[in-house]
């Protein structure tokens, strides 16, 4: 097994544990999230409804649509893929228009969207696109544990990753 | 010597135990936070001498040293992440002419990269007594980095009042400004 190969089935875990953390924490909240749809992203009450939950069930699908192997993962990505672009260029969109956005995007209803979250989502997406294109077409199957393992590391990193730039940036500040 | 499997096995294991450590820190991050905040730190304290305040004013980029001069000051702290703040501008634009009649200078202290806090201010005449200031400097003003908030220096470079724009004080100081008074009356 090469390394390439072990790199991508990590790549391909770790991209559906973040859309696994993304559902789950919009679900969680979703009180929260329908109501940042409303107001950080204009979407009207009663659109906002219903497009929280779909949004959260979509996510769901393309969970299991990337974590089940390499041949569902493809069209999986591929949407995900999709819906990260438009939502990351919406709230960049509205980052830089209003200056305080906030997403609920892997639950953190309170806290509003940073540099740092907005640097994560693009990670994400430049992940998703690498695996479309350079993710080959075969199932592996030697060390899943540890690409496993490694996958649920770059997935808290990432999601942390606003929390540990501000635990970083406090450490410097120490007298 | 160690099989390719028990060694497979270890780096799993410290791959999860990384992971685990990695959460527990974020964990622990979210409850010292949450610690900090029931027990909230404050502004400076009237008594407290401010230390001198060096940036770049925002039109012009000129740099800017403000100490105790003479002249009573007041800090504004305002943040372009804060709706309250955005909703506060007219009424600080509306105070600083009769600010500056009173004798009062009145300095939107911010460490906010100049692009954002320009696009925050637009065309609002505070953006000509807007200070973009270093991180460090800031917190040293106002280490809970509290907004919209205020610090009203006096002529010797000590904190007179401190406290969030729109508090008892603070109304206390528009309403003397309002009425053409010293603004170190309104102060004390």
């Amino acid at each position: 097994m090469s390394a390439a190969l072990f790199a991508f089935d990590m790549v391909r875990y770790a991209l559906g544990l973040l859309l696994a953390c993304a559902a789950l924490g919009k679900g969680f909240t979703l009180a929260a999230f329908r109501e940042n749809l409303y107001e950080s992203f204009g979407v009207p009450t009663a659109a906002a409804k219903w497009l929280a939950p779909l949004i959260v069930l979509t996510e769901a699908i393309l969970t299991a649509g990337t974590l089940a192997g390499v041949a569902s993962a493809r069209p999986a990505l591929a949407a995900a893929l999709l819906l990260f672009c438009v939502f990351t260029a919406v709230l960049v969109h509205r980052y830089l228009q209003e200056g305080v956005v906030r997403c609920a995007c892997f639950g953190e209803p309170g806290r509003a969207v940073s540099p740092f979250d907005l640097l994560r989502n693009l990670l994400i997406s430049a992940a998703m696109a690498a695996w479309l294109l350079w993710a080959p077409a075969s199932d592996t199957a030697a060390l899943q544990p540890l690409a496993a393992g490694l996958a649920v590391l770059c997935t808290i990193l990432l999601i942390g990753l606003h929390d540990i730039a501000s635990i970083l940036r406090a450490q410097e500040l120490a007298p | 010597m160690i099989s390719n499997d028990t060694l497979y096995l270890i780096l799993t294991l410290l791959a999860f135990g990384a992971a685990f450590n990695l959460l527990l820190i974020l964990r622990l991050n979210r409850t010292v936070r949450r610690l900090a905040a029931a027990f909230p730190r404050t502004m400076l304290q009237a008594g407290e001498t401010v230390p001198a305040l060096r940036g770049q004013a925002l039109l012009g980029r000129t740099p800017l040293t403000v100490s105790g001069d003479g002249q009573p000051t007041a800090l504004l702290f305002l943040s372009s992440a804060c709706p309250k703040c955005r909703a506060k501008l007219p009424e600080i634009s509306g105070l600083l002419p009769l600010a500056q009649q009173a004798g009062l200078t009145m300095l939107l202290v911010s460490m906010e990269p100049a692009w954002r806090l320009r696009r925050f201010l637009g065309t609002s005449p505070i953006s000509q007594v807007a200070v973009c200031v270093r991180r460090q400097d800031y917190l040293a003003l106002n280490p809970v980095m509290a907004t919209p908030a205020y610090l009203l220096v006096g002529q010797s470079g000590m904190v007179e009042a401190a406290g969030i724009i729109g508090d008892d004080n603070w109304l206390a100081l528009c309403e003397q400004l309002e009425a053409g008074e010293e603004p170190r009356e309104a102060a004390a």
